[in-house]
């Protein structure tokens, strides 16, 4: 994997001999708010209202990156690290303070109708559902906006409709939807002109686990189907985990880690945490001795074990100690980032920032 | 523009759709709209008991006018009302991503997306007025006066709809300016007197400056009759200048849009 590699003068050349176009490429984004400051107090809101002083934010500061065609590509970072001020640029929501992208050729604010035509945003967060309507309403007004053509049209309706289980419900209200049955409903109105390049912002925020999976599925079997190339910015580990082989981790502004999601999370987050209940309570001491206590109470301890230890430790603790429930659970993708910036960084981050 | 002409049908039906869900609504508006006619229409017979004319304007060409200002303030409610009040919603919220996202015109999908089929009751009710208010006129309307009554209408909502469109895209530069889209009510408020009961300046500025002069005077005179035809150009004029002086100002605030965080 070549890490943050950038083409000499101009984005589109790829690092093998023969040149291909990448379906994404950026160089030297920067995207900058102007924001006001404002002293506490009423004293400082009438200053700040008379008087306002403002500053830029540099919510992305200098990213580079290319992206191939039918790459599934992860965006990670802590809140407020620019992963989504970045996914709104390459969808062309905002305009960017500097620097280049294309995504399939076009520049993305210019909203060219041949551009829009080849991608979709799905945000977990936002819907685009007609809410007092079934969404089967929602879906032939697409068709009418993306000017599909009846057959495609049906096909695909049809293909989505199978794979997302989603039979029973297009014909239902989209207020009366559960949160997981109305996100994928939201997946099929944004994929139904079959786009190239999908941008997901937090897809599977607030779904239960088995919905995760399944979005999480479905998304792997869009990808390996139409070949689309996909960004994802998520705060699952597992999302990322399940999907992406490559991350960019972002963070105040900056592409900091551009390679093997493996990498990050065997470096930086070599352990997991268990989460034991004990029927009798069990000095703090006692358990000190498998792992770091990260939380202590007499009866539900959490630890933090090396990842290849947790076999061993389980087994140990199940075996020696009067257990009742045991949990293992994955470092959250923040959590991972936290370490990732709190610890040195590998020696080719530097190539990349 | 076939493709949009589609896309409009598609809205409407959709809208439809969605009216149906709420069967009161349309009962509960057309009796409202019934009632505020009644007094309305009541409240200018009782002023001219009083006095022979307004501004020059006798009872039933006052009628006229009344009865003009609610078809334009009922077409622009219906085809643009909703979507108005929502705009500034969608700005301050950042829904509008999946608007900019989508190949069509932002402007186009922003402003039509909702036809609200309710304030169609007042657009019936004031022809209704219109009417009874022509018969009981002593100079028939001529063809040619009917003619450029509609096309001024016409014109009328699209002036009124382009500055109620530029005012709440406002919204793009302050981020939240509260019930900014209810000057438009306002503004039909003031349409409502004929613009010669004002003098000097003021008229000058609401005619040329704050167009209510054409949104029910100045079509009203068309139909009775009075118009210069020199003002039949300026309105045609105004809704042009309008329409591509708002459409440009959206342009400019659409690049400071900023999508609230997700």
């Amino acid at each position: 994997m070549v890490t943050g590699w950038r083409a000499p003068n101009g984005l589109q050349l790829r690092e093998s001999s023969q040149a291909t176009v990448s379906a994404i490429a950026v160089q030297n984004l920067a995207k900058y708010y102007e924001v006001h400051q404002k002293e506490p107090g009423l004293v400082g809101s009438l200053k700040s209202f008379v008087l306002r002083k403002t500053y830029d934010v540099k919510a992305v500061d200098d990213i580079s990156f290319t992206i191939e065609s039918g790459e599934l590509v992860g965006f990670l970072g802590p809140n407020g690290a620019g992963k989504t001020t970045t996914l709104k640029v390459l969808a062309g929501l905002l305009y960017p303070t500097g620097g280049e992208v294309s995504v399939l050729g076009h520049t993305p604010w210019e909203r060219q109708a041949t551009f829009q035509r080849q991608f979709a945003l799905v945000m977990g967060q936002k819907n685009q559902l007609w809410w007092d309507l079934p969404p089967m309403e929602t879906f032939i007004l697409n068709r009418e906006i993306y000017e599909v053509p009846e057959a495609q049209f049906q096909e695909t309706l049809d293909e989505l409709v199978q794979i997302l289980e989603l039979e029973k419900v297009v014909n239902v209200q989209a207020r009366k939807l559960s949160l997981g049955e109305r996100m994928k409903c939201e997946l099929l109105a944004a994929l139904l002109h079959r786009p190239q390049v999908l941008f997901l912002d937090e897809p599977t925020i607030g779904l239960d686990v088995v919905m995760q999976q399944n979005i999480r599925n479905f998304v792997r079997e869009y990808n390996a189907r139409y070949g689309a190339t996909v960004i994802l910015t998520s705060h699952y580990m597992r999302d990322v985990e399940a999907l992406c082989d490559r991350v960019l981790i972002i963070d105040h502004g900056h592409l900091v880690f551009d390679g093997e999601l493996e990498t990050v999370v065997r470096r930086y987050a070599d352990y997991k945490f268990l989460t034991v209940t004990f029927a009798t309570p069990v000095a703090e001491a006692e358990l000190a001795e498998f792992g770091a206590v990260t939380a202590y109470r007499p009866r539900t301890t959490t630890l933090r074990i090396a990842r290849d230890a947790v076999p061993q430790v389980s087994a140990r603790l199940l075996q020696d100690y009067p257990v009742l429930d045991l949990n293992i659970v994955e470092p959250e993708v923040d959590e991972v980032v936290r370490q990732f910036f709190s610890g040195e960084r590998p020696a080719y981050a530097e190539t990349v920032s | 523009m076939q493709r949009y002409a589609r896309l409009y049908l598609a809205f409407a039906k959709n809208s439809f759709l969605n009216a149906l869900e709420y069967r009161l609504s349309f009962t509960v508006w057309s009796i409202a709209t019934i009632c505020y006619t009644a007094v309305y229409v009541a409240s200018i017979q009782i002023i001219f008991n009083h006095v022979q004319t307004i501004g020059g304007w006798r009872v039933e060409q006052m009628l006229v006018l009344a009865a003009t200002v609610m078809i334009v303030d009922g077409l622009v409610e219906t085809v643009f009302g909703e979507n108005m009040n929502a705009l500034s919603g969608l700005i301050n919220r950042g829904e509008l991503d999946f608007v900019l996202t989508k190949p069509v015109s932002a402007r186009f999908y922003v402003s039509t997306r909702r036809f609200d089929w309710d304030p169609l009751v007042q657009v019936v009710i004031g022809c209704g007025v219109l009417w009874y208010a022509l018969g009981q006129s002593a100079e028939p309307v001529t063809w040619h006066g009917a003619l450029l009554y509609t096309a001024l209408v016409l014109c009328a909502c699209l002036m009124a709809y382009s500055l109620w469109f530029a005012v709440v895209a406002a919204t793009f530069f302050a981020g939240r300016l509260n019930n900014v889209g209810y000057l438009y009510y306002n503004f039909i408020e003031v349409a409502r007197v004929p613009t010669s009961v004002f003098r000097g300046g003021v008229r000058l500025g609401l005619t040329f400056v704050i167009p209510v002069a054409f949104i029910a005077t100045v079509p009203s005179q068309a139909l009775l009759g009075l118009l210069s035809p020199a003002f039949a150009a300026a309105a045609f004029a105004m809704t042009a200048g309008l329409l591509i002086l708002s459409h440009i100002f959206w342009r400019l605030a659409l690049t400071k849009y900023s999508s609230a965080s997700s």
